[in-house]
């Protein structure tokens, strides 16, 4: 034993980047989370990069050139206040990923532990947590965001924070039947047995163990967060004028459709090929993760 | 044409199946022939892996879809059954070739009457009518031994116990008198009393009627109880063949015998001889002969070419091994016991659980309204000591309340009554120090070595993680103590940056073991550890649990169903039975009568390796009643085979003396000492 004291510190662990590649390339081998990176990553880059792309301010108007197709000044053409459409759509991408993104960040905040702890500790505390959510989730989530955004005052952080609690007892729930497939396991009575604590358990032992199923739930619903957030701009609740956002393009340009289609045409395409984008990664993350825990 | 022969039912000849995988193709079968007669049984023996459950499914042409037949030929009555059609295949399944299937809780269909699911069976293959069809179904369930067949078809199958779904499914097989019945592992999850009554059916069935069965099974017990031939499978290729008596009483492979010398014998005391190595890669396969690795008299001519079965001393008793003629037939009976170092025990108790109880209640706010308002009574007053340096065995058959025993002494559930006391102090009663004294001196191995582990974490984590929280250890300390546990299970120290995916079923359990004596326990509580495990594995794990006992001078609670292991591991045994202890005493006590009549019931229900004994079995009746509702008087009386009316339904019997046994031997029975004494019974 004595002589191998000096060998004993490469028994600790380092073997995570090995995982993070076969990873990576398993998702590439399925087709679904293909299409669906090949699309996000484009959408990403756009709108990481939108004030370098932009060719012009996105809320400057030009009332000499309303309605214009496209062109060279304005490759996209121009809207009802002649302010450059291809600067708006890329702009625009940035506030419906904002809203996309961080309200399912916001869900998973609340719905994560709320889930956890119902399924850990089940009995009581479970009924009466998950009743809770039960009633969030009663409502539709447009009608219960609208409500949220009546006490609120209208902005696009008000509409991340409703989209965020209507989207949490969807988390709560998978997080919560996960957590009672797992808290049964034996290494889990291992660890009660040496008298770790609850939250040790609940974050250390089972979280690693449930996160395929959230992440796949959270990977899904960033799609709808970002359809219902266009909704909200829609009706005027979510996103204000005169910031860019895809949802709020489209409520205008339905009503200028006569007079032109490329207003309606560009945000279409874009918040389409992003929700489908975050889907299929959905599905195919699914895929992938469900294979993997059956090896 | 040659008539000489009796034609075998079913031939296979030099089968083999691969399975197409993403890692390469699969050799799960190779070159595998066996013959079936009419009217005998053949049992194919094989450890997981062995790939005795392919060839059940390769005759039924049921593989999977990346299963594929690459050589050789399956024939029923001489005719090839690899040429026909799905459509032909059907027109056999079930009604020539049976198969019972291996869990019963899965294999039925739960929302259909047991009775109707028979009554499929006969509708797809006969013309019956509406009273035939009942009549020949209730003839079918009292064949298999089903009470009141006409109630019983009424049935739902999660109104049965598991030995009475497998009966059923045994009824489906002979629903159309096939002339084949392959049972894969038909006893396997079963308890050893209910496993008794199935290997005894069989047997019944092999005198009643005219029906060949293939027997696959790891058990070896079950099948030289039960077959007239045997086939032992290895890593896809056939060790060995021969008729039962031979192969037990005189084996000529080294595989088989390494099998026969892993199995715990009825010889306290002895060290088993686990097969060392492990089964090889069945992608990518070594020349020559597939167990040379692991194989004690392998040379190098062994690993050069292909191994052909050669005969041993007839045709009938063949063996895949070069050496056949250097080495003597072994007998697995007069292996010599070597000697096992005596442990110091002292009379010093290290645990003490005074009438401890624990009952379930419904928690639910509905279920309290609606439910049944009776506890289940789990756990219902037990009494019992561990003493230092001790090994006491808990055993009983499934739902006895032996793991929420063990689960309450080491404290993941609260009782509802009663005490635990370690080193004479409460445990309950207990400050945080002492609760954290109490955490870092017992340790606890569970059963399912796929569970016990998280499989998001890697060895060293897993180890890490009860050293740093319950001692003073530094990083470094922390580190060698890792590695000294590690070579402690006999792994090497790479296995610390292992996931715990990429361990073997029995290299998980060694990890489980290892971070069970991580913090150097005096009292580790072992709920069935091996009973998950192969043969050979089982071995070097509990030849691995003696070195620790001897290494940590600890105590342990070993809990299983397996009375053979208990009785190699075990200094003191405790029976119990819905909830209460039965019989306890020392191994010699509890194995010799006077025996309560339940350890009896238990104690003649463990297969040998010896297939012409003739011990008289004591079967029980009925099936264990509920713990919501315990029988008034003693829990055993509604089985018991010496049931005494009005002595024993009228008060509930203490644990007492046995009279003219050891002070240490206890009982609770009513019955007197001639009739403990008592071997045979009505």
């Amino acid at each position: 034993m004595s002589g191998e004291t000096n060998t004993t510190d490469e028994i600790g662990p380092h073997r995570y980047r090995n995982r993070v590649i076969s990873f990576t390339l398993l998702l590439l081998a399925n087709r679904n989370a293909k299409i669906g990176i090949g699309l996000l990553i484009p959408i990403f880059t756009i709108t990481i990069f939108a004030p370098i792309l932009a060719t012009q301010d996105p809320t400057a108007t030009n009332y000499g050139q309303t309605f214009a197709p496209p062109m060279l000044d304005h490759l996209f053409g121009t809207d009802q206040y002649g302010r450059d459409l291809f600067s708006r759509t890329v702009y625009g991408g940035r506030t419906s990923l904002f809203v996309g993104l961080a309200s399912v960040a916001l869900a998973v905040a609340i719905g994560l532990p709320v889930g956890m702890f119902a399924g850990y500790y089940s009995g009581r505390a479970d009924e009466i947590l998950m009743r809770a959510m039960d009633v969030l989730m009663t409502f539709p989530p447009i009608l219960l965001a609208l409500l949220f955004l009546v006490i609120l005052t209208p902005s696009m952080n008000a509409a991340v924070l409703a989209i965020g609690i209507v989207f949490s007892p969807r988390i709560a729930r998978v997080a919560r039947a996960s957590t009672l497939s797992v808290r049964d396991e034996e290494f889990v009575q291992a660890c009660q047995q040496r008298g770790e604590s609850s939250k040790y358990i609940i974050f250390y032992e089972i979280l690693p163990n449930i996160r395929g199923p959230i992440v796949i739930e959270a990977t899904i619903r960033v799609g709808y967060g970002i359809m219902i957030g266009a909704a909200l701009s829609f009706l005027g609740l979510g996103v204000q004028p005169p910031t860019p956002d895809w949802g709020y393009m489209i409520s205008i340009a339905r009503n200028e459709i006569h007079n032109s289609v490329w207003m309606l045409l560009w945000p279409s395409i874009g918040l389409s090929a992003t929700i489908l984008g975050f889907n299929l990664l959905g599905d195919g993350l699914g895929d992938i993760m469900s294979t993997e825990y059956e090896e | 044409m040659q008539q000489t022969k009796i034609k075998p039912v079913l031939e296979v000849q030099n089968l083999s199946v691969e399975y197409r995988t993403s890692s390469g193709a699969v050799k799960a079968l190779r070159d595998v022939s066996i013959n079936l007669k009419p009217g005998e049984t053949f049992g194919l023996a094989g450890e997981s892996g062995s790939g005795k459950s392919t060839l059940g499914l390769a005759i039924l042409n049921y593989l999977d879809e990346n299963g594929l037949i690459t050589n050789g030929d399956i024939r029923l009555h001489g005719d090839s059954l690899l040429r026909l059609d799905n459509k032909a295949m059907q027109l056999i399944r079930g009604k020539i070739i049976a198969h019972v299937p291996q869990d019963p809780k899965t294999s039925l269909n739960p929302s259909i009457t047991v009775g109707e699911q028979v009554a499929e069976v006969l509708r797809t293959h006969f013309d019956y009518d509406k009273i035939e069809l009942k009549r020949r179904t209730a003839e079918l369930f009292s064949k298999v031994g089903l009470p009141e067949p006409e109630h019983t078809v009424e049935r739902y199958p999660h109104e049965l116990s598991g030995g009475m779904q497998q009966r059923v499914l045994v009824a489906i097989a002979l629903a159309c008198e096939p002339d084949l019945i392959i049972m894969d592992e038909p006893t396997s999850g079963l308890d050893v009393t209910t496993k008794a009554k199935i290997l005894d059916l069989i047997k019944k069935l092999q005198e009643s009627v005219e029906t060949t069965i293939l027997l696959v099974s790891h058990d070896l017990g079950e099948i030289a109880e039960t077959a007239d031939r045997v086939g032992i499978l290895y890593a896809g290729e056939l060790m060995e063949l021969g008729p039962v008596d031979t192969i037990f009483s005189g084996s000529m492979h080294p595989y088989t015998r390494g099998l026969l010398k892993a199995v715990p014998t009825e010889e306290a005391n002895s060290r088993l001889e686990p097969i060392q190595g492990t089964i090889p890669d069945l992608v990518d396969l070594p020349n020559g002969c597939i167990f040379a690795d692991r194989c004690e008299h392998a040379d190098e001519s062994c690993q050069n070419n292909k191994i052909e079965m050669v005969d041993v001393d007839s045709e009938s008793h063949l063996s895949r091994c070069k050496k056949t003629d250097e080495l003597g037939k072994f007998n697995h009976k007069t292996t010599v016991a070597s000697d096992v170092a005596k442990r110091e025990r002292t009379n010093k108790d290290i645990l003490n659980i005074y009438n401890i109880e624990k009952y379930y209640q419904d928690t639910s706010i509905i279920e309290q309204i609606i439910g049944d308002p009776k506890p289940i009574r789990a756990v219902d007053g037990i009494d019992l000591n561990i003493r230092e340096g001790e090994t006491l065995g808990l055993v009983g058959e499934s739902g006895c309340g032996k793991s929420t025993l063990a689960r309450t002494v080491a404290g993941l559930t609260d009782a509802t009554g009663g005490s635990v006391k370690y080193k004479g102090v409460d445990i309950n009663s207990w400050d945080l120090d002492n609760n954290n004294r109490f955490r870092e001196e017992t340790g606890m191995v569970f059963q399912n070595p796929h569970s016990s582990l998280n499989p998001s974490k890697t060895v060293y984590q897993i180890l890490r993680r009860p050293i740093e929280n319950l001692t003073d250890l530094e990083k470094t300390q922390i580190n060698e103590r890792i590695v000294t546990l590690l070579e402690q299970v006999s792994l090497t120290k790479n296995y610390a940056q292992r996931h715990v995916k990429e361990l073997s079923g029995g290299e998980k359990q060694r990890i489980a073991i290892a971070r069970a004596f991580a913090t150097n326990p005096s009292f580790v509580i072992l709920d069935e550890p091996v009973s998950a495990l192969d043969l050979s594995v089982q071995a070097s794990l509990v030849n691995l649990l003696e070195d620790l006992r001897a290494e940590y001078n600890c105590s342990y609670l070993f809990i299983s169903h397996d009375l053979s292991v208990v009785k190699h591991l075990c200094d003191r045994i405790a029976v119990m039975y819905l909830g209460k202890i039965m019989e306890v005493g020392t191994i010699e006590e509890i194995f010799s009568p006077p025996h309560h009549p339940y350890t009896r019931s238990l104690l003649s229900n463990i297969s040998t390796l010896d297939p012409g004994s003739n011990v008289t079995k004591t079967y029980l009746e009925g099936t264990v009643p509920s713990a919501r509702d315990p029988p008034s008087g003693c829990n055993f009386c509604t089985r018991c085979p010496q049931y005494k009316q009005g002595v024993c339904d009228i008060d509930e019997p203490t644990l007492e003396q046995v009279p003219g046994s050891g002070s240490g031997h206890l009982a609770a029975c009513k019955l007197n000492k001639e009739e403990l004494m008592d071997t045979i019974h009505k």
